[in-house]
């Protein structure tokens, strides 16, 4: 009895000791090779991954987020070929649950600053804006990657004027998308989403300002837009300046601009501006 | 029915008695405790992950409860030959597995109400102190909906697992049958859908039809997933929800239905 009871101990604390001393060499060899996360995806369709996880679609998406979570988490430098698998479970993560807001964030964070994949980014935010009407920030992230790093103003308007209609939204995000409109051609649209927002009683009184300057200018844009119109339409080309359409007596005078003293023109597009951001 | 509810009680004190559902508990509380460390790993919307894992975890011990234990208990009184003790009282096939089918259910049923109460437990510790990333729509009626809807979809798989194992002859072939009805069941209107939008199969209206008539035979068990409704606090209908408890209650009839009548006309061992 004795004999055995020492030969368990004498196997414990030697065996126990080697497992020690192993797995602390082992830490610092890892260390030493720098051993990183690898991200593992198979490129696999959504439908069939949704299939394949059956009922269980959200831990599964859960799980792929925490693989991506991991592997971002890991690494200092990321591959090409590391963001392809980044992209591809992400994707694959809003197959299986497009409503979750942690996916989107990785998708803007990750996706257009640091993989240099803004369509990607953009093709997956709109799964998302499409899953989540109730939220206004996958619409604004949208309007954002079309305006900073895609510069499409036309969809950064649509995007940011939808954005500034979800409930909740801040005000800045259907002026910002007012002034894109302005730039991409769609005044009219912009002016009546703006004049719609005017009616909620919730707007506070500087939102209320904002909203109504912004409304003022764009109307001073449109004015002026048909006074060019009919100027080509009487002279065959455009004025060299505003001052010409009141010198050929087509307008009066020109609309006051409550962001600057007069408004912007450029002769050669035939554009009008309310401020200087081109 | 009160030979019937005899039988369900036998069966159910039978189940309780049963170490592998002291397992499946034991399983089910350990899952719920990582549940607490995994949703700490998220930043956004941790309540989805908690309640994600809660109902996966209820739904999970439901299939292991019908696929290991029912199965087995059926299947062991056809092999054991202890069901001529039973049918030896004045009681007929069809109480017995009714019978069986009620103490089976209210084992499931049980299970779920059990792990039900920890999943609620295991989401308000794991969102202790940050109630804020809860999703914005979720409220404890749509949880309790999504359990209640979960628990109906493991009793359909309870029926359809009673009615294979009267039409079988072996336990590992119901097990099997089982097994792959619960996955046509979870499948089978993604691929119906899959298959009728897509150009590839377009010109297969065979396959379309025969995809058709499977899905009368087989349940749609992805109408009765509300997790993601559940997690998300998503608007539920109540027309809706009516039509499927509608649907599930009359599938798990039909399923005893014909069970009894293919159990009546077997000739047991």
């Amino acid at each position: 009895m004795k004999k055995t009871t020492l030969l368990l101990l004498s196997c414990l604390l030697g065996f126990g000791a080697l497992n020690l001393a192993a797995g602390s060499a082992l830490k610092d060899v890892r260390q030493d090779l720098k051993t990183t996360y690898s991200l593992r995806t198979v490129p696999v369709p959504g439908p069939v991954l949704g299939m394949a996880a059956g009922e269980f679609k959200g831990i599964a998406a859960d799980y792929l987020l925490m693989e991506v979570g991991a592997f971002l988490g890991s690494r200092q430098e990321a591959s090409p070929e590391d963001w392809e698998r980044v992209s591809t479970a992400l994707e694959q993560s809003l197959m299986l649950d497009p409503y979750f807001q942690q996916t989107y964030l990785y998708v803007q964070a990750f996706l257009t600053w640091q993989a240099k994949m803004p369509e990607k980014a953009v093709e997956l935010l709109k799964i998302s804006a499409q899953h989540r009407p109730w939220d206004w920030r996958p619409p604004y992230y949208i309007g954002f990657d079309y305006y900073f790093f895609l510069k499409d103003f036309d969809n950064a308007s649509r995007y940011f004027l939808e954005a500034g209609k979800v409930e909740g939204a801040p005000v800045l995000l259907p002026l910002l998308g007012a002034r894109f409109a302005v730039k991409s051609g769609r005044t009219e649209v912009a002016l009546r989403l703006l004049e719609s927002m005017l009616d909620d009683p919730t707007l506070e009184e500087t939102e209320r300002k904002e909203i109504s300057q912004r409304i003022e200018a764009m109307k001073g844009v449109l004015y002026l837009k048909a006074a060019l119109a009919s100027y080509k339409e009487k002279e065959g080309r455009l004025p060299d300046s505003l001052e010409e359409l009141i010198e050929k007596d087509i307008i009066k005078k020109t609309p006051s601009n409550p962001y600057a003293s007069e408004y912007l023109y450029d002769k050669t597009t035939g554009y009008v501006y309310f401020d200087e951001v081109k | 029915m009160t030979k019937t509810f005899l039988v369900a009680k036998i069966a159910f004190k039978e189940g309780t008695r049963n170490r592998a559902l002291h397992g499946i508990i034991s399983l089910g509380i350990l899952l719920f405790a990582v549940n607490i460390i995994v949703t700490a790993m998220f930043s956004w919307e941790m309540g989805k992950v908690a309640v994600d894992m809660g109902l996966s975890v209820i739904s999970l011990a439901g299939l292991i409860i019908i696929f290991f234990l029912g199965i087995n208990s059926l299947s062991n009184d056809l092999e054991r030959r202890t069901i001529y003790l039973i049918l030896s009282r004045p009681l007929t096939k069809r109480h017995y597995l009714v019978g069986k089918f009620f103490g089976l259910g209210l084992l499931v049923i049980t299970s779920s109400l059990v792990l039900g109460v920890l999943a609620a437990v295991s989401v308000k510790i794991a969102m202790y102190g940050s109630e804020s990333f809860m999703p914005a729509g979720f409220s404890w009626a749509t949880f309790c909906l999504g359990i209640i809807y979960q628990t109906l979809s493991l009793l359909i798989v309870l029926a359809l697992s009673v009615l294979w194992v009267t039409a079988t002859s072996h336990p590992f072939t119901a097990l099997l049958v089982s097994v792959i009805s619960y996955l046509v069941g979870q499948n089978l209107e993604n691929v119906t859908s899959i298959i009728s939008t897509s150009k590839v199969f377009a010109g297969n209206p065979f396959l379309i039809k025969t995809l058709e008539w499977i899905s009368w035979i087989f349940p749609n068990l992805a109408a009765f997933d509300l997790k993601t409704t559940a997690a998300y606090g998503l608007p539920v209908d109540a027309a809706y929800l009516a039509l499927t408890a509608a649907y599930g209650i009359s599938y798990i009839i039909v399923c005893l239905t014909i069970a009894t009548a293919i159990f009546n006309r077997r000739e047991l061992p």
